[in-house]
């Protein structure tokens, strides 16, 4: 059956209810930390940054209480690219990267096939930095609602709406855009199943037949637009008949107050990629 | 069917808005809808005709912003590239195609608003928007597969013909569409 599956193994934008430290604090804070996690993240090669900034995502997944059962469990689908990727890297990039903070070394070598420490380096410090944002990420969805998210990210355009930035538009669409998603992955799984009661053969088509697999998507394709469009005409006509007329003069139910928690983990994650960015030279390895 | 031509709404801009959020969410489910290939590492998959009408059937501007706002929730770490793989997706060899999205929705619109307004001309403008995909694929991917020639074999060459026909499937379906998000 899981022909038929589209998105159901992903666990990132699916909320969890919760009273936890992590789902208080504003959803502005929360997407700072993110940032400034992800730039500290995109900027540390070492094992000993990678371990701290993991250990501090690991921390924050259990602060939250939720399991880390469910968030890994979105790992899976990504999981067969990720060994090939980490394979390719590990057994062909051996010559080509120097290894971080530790003596050149090669511990196998047979062919084009060079393991050194610099490509074992590589493929563990690649994967807890994917493991890093996977977690925040994750996170974020997990303990805060979509329209909350949207509220924050429009709250944190609001500054640059001077220069011409429809804050509000973008979040708006981005919430919407991110709720057609899993709407028409359900739709396509529905008009699959509708083909195939008629009679299409779908699945099973594997590596080799992609003639097959080609001919099985042309029966998909025409009615999911046709579907697409038509859920999009009656959005805009719902929205159209409760009068929204765009982002200017409209104002919240809920406002969002940054109190003393939300600027002691802003500050407390600051001093963390300070700290992480400027010590990443006086790092062993 | 539709019955797009039978209101007028409020806000013109409304229907940029949500037809903007309906490609960008396209162009996620798009890649869910991929058919591998044994000897490339690069699927052919539905997402360069949801960019093509992307550009098509919202104009060159709303096209792009669409894009943008599928490769900006890639960016955000959100699993929706063909792979589930999120931000390091674009780190990967073929980040170069979902790069050259945003442009090609762009060119794409833009030839089809300014060479002629028939299936013809949006057909030539579909063809040159897969252009601009396939030179920021193969521009990516070269280092990787280690070379020009072998990124154009397994990135360019085997998908063509198939792109013909997707070029011709997108511009096809355009009117349906521009009745409903250009008033």
């Amino acid at each position: 059956m899981e022909d038929f599956e589209f998105l159901r193994n992903v666990t990132i934008g699916q909320y969890f209810t919760g009273n936890s430290i992590v789902h208080r604090i504003d959803p502005r804070t929360k997407i700072t930390i993110l940032m400034i996690l992800a730039i500290v993240n995109s900027f540390t090669t070492s094992y000993t940054g990678n371990a701290i900034v993991l250990s501090v995502c690991i921390a924050y997944v259990i602060a939250s209480g939720i399991s880390f059962r469910f968030i890994l469990s979105g790992v899976k689908p990504a999981l067969p690219i990720i060994i090939i990727y980490a394979l390719m890297q590990l057994l062909f990039f051996g010559e080509a990267y120097e290894p971080y903070g530790l003596a050149s070394e090669v511990y196998f070598q047979w062919g084009v096939i060079a393991i050194s420490n610099g490509s074992l380096q590589l493929v563990i410090v690649t994967l807890m930095r994917f493991l890093q944002i996977f977690f925040l990420v994750s996170l974020l969805t997990a303990t805060t609602t979509t329209t909350d998210i949207a509220h924050g990210v429009e709250g944190m355009l609001k500054p640059f709406q001077r220069i011409g930035v429809p804050s509000h538009e973008i979040s708006l669409i981005g919430t919407i855009a991110l709720r057609f998603v899993p709407i028409f992955a359900e739709q396509l799984e529905i008009i699959m199943k509708a083909q195939a009661s008629r009679g299409a053969d779908f699945g099973g088509g594997g590596v080799f037949q992609f003639v097959k697999t080609a001919r099985q998507m042309v029966s998909l394709i025409v009615p999911l637009f046709v579907d697409a469009f038509r859920r999009a005409e009656d959005l805009i006509l719902a929205m159209d008949a409760r009068c929204y007329i765009g982002g200017k003069g409209r104002t919240h139910l809920t406002r969002f107050h940054l109190g003393n928690l939300d600027f002691t983990i802003m500050g407390a994650n600051l001093a963390l990629a300070i700290a992480v960015l400027v010590l990443r030279n006086a790092f062993p390895a | 069917m539709l019955s797009t031509t039978a209101f007028r709404l409020r806000t013109s801009h409304l229907a940029h808005v949500i037809g903007i959020a309906l490609f960008a969410a396209f162009t996620a489910l798009a890649a869910r809808i991929t058919i591998p290939l044994p000897f490339t590492p690069v699927p052919i998959t539905l997402q360069v005709m949801a960019v093509l009408l992307a550009g098509l059937v919202l104009g060159p501007r709303a096209g792009a912003a669409s894009q943008a706002v599928y490769l900006a929730s890639i960016m955000a770490g959100l699993p929706l590239d063909a792979q589930g793989l999120g931000m390091a997706a674009l780190a990967g060899p073929t980040g170069g195609y979902l790069i050259g999205f945003v442009p090609a929705a762009f060119i794409t619109g833009w030839l089809a608003e300014n060479l002629s307004a028939t299936r013809a001309g949006r057909f030539l403008a579909a063809l040159a928007g897969a252009a601009v995909i396939y030179a920021a694929g193969v521009a990516w991917l070269a280092p990787a597969v280690g070379g020009l020639h072998k990124a154009w074999l397994l990135g360019v060459a085997p998908f063509i013909l198939v792109d013909l026909s997707k070029a011709m499937i997108a511009a096809a379906l355009t009117e349906s569409g521009q009745l409903l998000f250009r008033q």
